[in-house]
């Protein structure tokens, strides 16, 4: 069943108004035209007044007026219907007026209300029927109520389908109505413009967008031909015969598509870029004309963007392909400073001139004094490098250096490939430029070769060419360094003493080790002076800085040292002296740590002096050591009055002190204390010879690994004392004083009497003095002195290497050699092609008498 | 303890005292002889040759110090040897004789005091009677 119509209270109580104001007129009339005589005129007139009244308030109240105020309004419309019907007496027609509030009840309420005022009807109209005792009662009740009911159903039901009716039309119409709304919001609100035009072209209409787009407003587009829009001028013939052509075609086939590019001038003075979709459509027998709008200057922007950023983006790319190979040409040029000496210098260059070719084989070809080459090649995996020597003229290189030009060969022949001693037979292209040393000598070539596909080309060649100007400047300073480097060695050299001096009893012997790949030379100096009576400063020192600086500051500190010593200043007032020498130097601001020792070849006393230099190690006759720590003052060039204090200490006979720089000891990543130690290890091997005991403390700096600074050694090993005495006797002035020393010191061991020393002391003196001034041997030789004590009997042996033999005066020679035979028990001379040997033999006293 | 040989002369009245120290060898007894030599200038009458701290002699030394008594006495100076019995060079003074060329004393003192009364009385001798003008 259908849902009654609703109606509006407002409607309902017009409706009730009318009601009231009807009944009030069929009242008045009733009254003003009286159908019978007995009509009670005023109580009709009563009741129309009332109902007029009712109708007024009905109109007053209107929209407000409510459900139950209705039921009560039409209940009293029936009751003022009865009330009339009673007062005029007038049975017959008045049930037709009775339907009134019952067809009213069934169009404004729902069918069972409507019934229930059509029985509150029967029951007004049943009680007039009764109250007035009218015939035929029944038929005029079954007339009042059934008329209205039959009329009232039909009604409702009218107005049932009526109101269904309207009311789908409503919805229909806000369907649509919302319909067109959201089409128009979406091509308003779309980005891209619509516009329809008619088939001649005119603007019929067009969207928001399509305003925003072309610069105009809506108005002002329409019935205008759209080519007048904005579109160029020279434009506007193919637009329109591109316009015809789509009528044309779309008239034969039906709907026709069309898409082109439009650029439209805008009023403002900007172009709008756009891509346009047009289509023809025919609608009611008329050809219409639509066109989509799409704004394409921002993808065009965005492409534009794009296009852009990857030109940039290969800009990129192409400036780090040149920066890399930039880094690599510096690459090249940079291993002339790392690598100082030409055969460390040329397998890196020729390794990273590869690199910045990204060439699969290189060699690098050096003129050689003798006209041929040397030749270093390396492939990509860098594990062959092969050195060897060619003749000049060979291959392309040989073409190369003839010509002294760039020279690019593909596909070389089997013996050009053969000539360049690249190993792969795949290269099939090899560039060669001749490197120029100062930008004019020709001093070799560089070639690369690489494997097809790839082939070299003529940019290859600039940049090989760039390489070879940066290998030949290396190369260059290389070689400028090696002459630089040796002027610094022998500058060096010249610095440190050319020989040691002798005295018999010590043997010394000093290591001087550069540090690696240094140009300049260091401050590290060592010096031996012979000192008057018997003694020997040793002088051990580090001067702070390299270079020429540190040299020259080096060179007067030595002389100065040998100057005092020379005065006899001991080694403590040398060390105050040369502490004012550096303070002095006020053009440059140098320290220096200096050892000095004085040793007395004979007593083996040692008088030391250190000035903040690492302390000196001593190593007794049972192979102890011990380092002399003692007081250890600051450094030269500290204070104005560092109060140095010489110490004493005696090397023991069989034992050595070694004087030695940092470098002996200091190791990267290690304690000081671990490099002392395993110096005084290596010390501790045992008595022997100064030379092999530098070779033994050198060692331990070798085994670990190449001294990171200069490395400097004084070894000092003071002659044993035993059963067999061995001397070494230079002819010096001061040496023979020594030897009498150390021979009446040995002879004291073994409890010979004065008189047995003094005839042996002087039987032995006189033996080495003929040695050294009758032996003829050149300057700087040696006289052998072996003393041995064997069962209380001293046997002497006193051998010269004299190749040539003075003739002696006689008495001379002879005062030597009688006084020797009026000492000795026995005296024996040999002559021998090394030499003279004269053998000397005396029983001790001592032992006689034992 | 070796120590190189030194000389020190000294003028004392009208004689010289030329102290040597050291050891005297081959390599320095010509350089100490001469310096002695010069040292005793012509106007000196006597000198004496002080030994007591010269450690070691060796022949060419002790052949320097005869050629320079020797020279001494030419120029008519008179000498003496200071060296004590226990040095360490007595046994060889001994063994080359060389108190045939000079008087040793034990001690300066004596050394010079005997020098110049002997050479007093010798001058008084010559110039008293003059009977032994060789007397030397």
């Amino acid at each position: 069943m259908e849902r009654p119509p609703t109606f509006d209270s407002r409607t309902k109580a017009r409706s009730l108004a009318f009601l009231f104001a009807a009944g009030a007129l069929v009242g008045f009339l009733t009254v003003g035209f009286p159908h019978e005589d007995n009509v009670a005129g005023e109580q009709v007139l009563t009741v129309a007044t009332t109902s007029l009244l009712l109708a007024l308030a009905c109109l007053r109240i209107g929209g407000r007026i409510s459900d139950w105020l209705l039921h009560v309004a039409l209940a009293s419309v029936t009751v003022i219907l009865s009330l009339v019907v009673h007062f005029t007496q007038q049975a017959t027609l008045y049930p037709l007026i009775y339907a009134w509030p019952t067809l009213y009840a069934f169009y404004f309420f729902s069918t069972p209300t409507a019934i229930a005022h059509l029985a509150f009807v029967g029951a007004a109209y049943g009680t007039v029927l009764i109250a007035d005792d009218t015939a035929d009662a029944t038929i005029r009740l079954v007339l009042v109520v059934g008329t209205p009911l039959v009329i009232g159903l039909l009604i409702s039901r009218l107005l049932r389908k009526m109101h269904a009716g309207m009311a789908r039309m409503a919805r229909q119409e806000r369907a649509l109505r919302s319909s067109e709304r959201r089409t128009r919001l979406i091509v308003d609100g779309a980005r891209d413009g619509f516009i329809s035009t008619d088939a001649e072209g005119r603007v019929l209409d067009v969207n928001a967008a399509a305003e925003t787009l072309l610069g105009r407003a809506r108005a002002e587009m329409l019935g205008r031909p759209f080519h007048e829009l904005g579109v160029p001028e020279s434009e506007h013939q193919r637009f329109e015969a591109r316009r015809r052509a789509l009528l044309d075609g779309a008239r034969e086939d039906g709907e026709r598509h069309l898409a082109l590019r439009v650029t439209i001038d805008r009023p403002d003075g900007t172009r709008l870029s756009a891509e346009s979709m047009i289509w023809a459509v025919e609608r009611d027998g008329e050809w219409m004309i639509n066109a989509r709008l799409t704004d394409i200057g921002e993808r065009l922007r965005k492409q534009e963007e794009r296009e852009r950023l990857v030109a940039a983006e290969a800009a990129r790319e192409q400036a780090e392909l040149a920066t890399t190979t930039i880094a690599r040409l510096q690459a090249v040029a940079d291993a002339a400073l790392t690598h100082h000496h030409l055969d460390e210098l040329l397998p890196t260059i020729l390794e990273r001139s590869r690199e910045v070719m990204d060439a699969d084989a290189a060699a690098l070809l050096l003129t050689q004094d003798d006209g041929s080459l040397s030749r270093l090649t390396c492939d990509r995996t860098m594990t062959a490098i092969v050195a060897e020597r060619v003749p000049a003229e060979a291959g392309i290189a040989g073409r190369v250096l003839a010509g002294a030009r760039p020279l690019l060969v593909h596909d070389p022949s089997a013996g050009d490939l053969a000539d360049t001693a690249f190993a792969d037979p795949a290269i099939a292209s090899i560039a060669c430029v001749p490197l120029l040393s100062g930008g004019e000598e020709i001093i070799g070539v560089v070639q690369v070769g690489c494997c097809s596909p790839r082939r070299l080309s003529d940019d290859d060649v600039v940049l090989l060419r760039l390489t070879a100007d940066r290998v030949a400047l290396a190369i260059d300073h290389a070689r400028a360094f090696g002459r630089e480097h040796r002027i610094a060695e022998t500058l060096q050299r010249s610095l440190l003493p050319d020989a040691l001096p002798a005295l018999p009893g010590i043997t010394l012997a000093a290591r001087y080790l550069p540090a690696a790949a240094e140009a300049e030379i260091g401050g590290d100096w060592y010096d031996a002076i012979t000192l008057p009576g018997g003694r020997i400063l040793l002088v051990m020192g580090d001067v702070s800085g390299k270079g020429l600086a540190a040299a020259s500051m080096l060179g007067a500190l030595r002389n100065a040292i040998r100057a005092y010593a020379m005065e006899g200043h001991g080694p403590a007032e040398i060390a105050e002296l040369v502490n004012r020498f550096v303070l002095w130097d006020d053009s440059r601001d140098h320290m220096a740590t200096l050892v000095l020792a004085v040793l007395d070849a004979v007593s083996g006393e040692l008088e030391w002096v250190n000035a903040g230099h690492p302390p000196p190690l001593v190593v007794g006759g049972a192979a102890t050591t011990a380092f002399l720590e003692g007081v250890r003052s600051v450094p030269l060039g500290v204070l104005a009055f560092p109060g140095y204090r010489a110490e004493r200490t005696a090397i023991e006979p069989g034992g050595a002190v070694v004087l030695y720089t940092d470098g002996l000891i200091e190791r990267r990543g290690e304690h000081l204390e671990t490099g002392m130690a395993a110096l005084a290890d290596a010390a501790a091997g045992g008595p022997l010879l100064a030379d092999a005991l530098c070779d033994r403390l050198l060692a331990t700096v070798s085994s670990a690994g190449a001294a990171a600074d200069d490395v400097a050694i004084l070894a000092l090993c003071h002659v044993a004392l035993g059963e067999r005495l061995e001397l070494t006797v230079p002819s010096q002035p001061s040496a023979l004083s020594s030897l009498r020393g150390l021979l009446a010191r040995w002879l004291a061991l073994w409890d010979a009497t004065d008189a047995d020393v003094h005839a042996i002391v002087l039987a032995c003196s006189e033996a080495c003095a003929n040695a050294i001034e009758h032996a003829g041997a050149p300057s700087g030789s040696t006289i052998d002195f072996v003393a041995v004590l064997r069962d209380g009997e001293v046997d002497v042996t006193v051998h010269d290497h004299g190749r040539w033999r003075a003739p002696r005066p006689a008495g001379d020679h002879g005062r030597g050699l009688d006084l020797i035979a009026a000492l000795m028990d026995d005296v024996r001379m040999q002559h021998g092609d090394d030499g003279t040997t004269l053998r000397l033999r005396l029983r001790l006293s001592s032992s006689v008498t034992a | 303890m070796s120590s190189p040989a030194t000389v020190r002369c000294e003028r004392r009245g009208d004689d010289v005292v030329a102290s040597l120290r050291g050891e005297l060898d081959v390599f320095n007894s010509a350089e100490v002889t001469a310096a002695v030599a010069s040292a005793v200038t012509p106007d000196a009458l006597g000198a004496v040759l002080d030994l007591t701290d010269v450690q070691f002699l060796d022949s060419s030394a002790v052949r320097g110090l005869f050629e320079l008594t020797s020279l001494l006495a030419e120029r008519r100076h008179w000498v003496r040897v200071v060296n004590p019995a226990g040095s360490p060079i007595a046994p060889t003074l001994e063994l080359v004789g060389f108190s045939r060329a000079a008087t040793i004393h034990e001690t300066l003192d004596e050394a010079l005091a005997q020098g110049r009364r002997d050479a007093h009385h010798r001058r008084d001798r010559a110039n008293a009677g003059s009977e032994s003008p060789t007397a030397s």
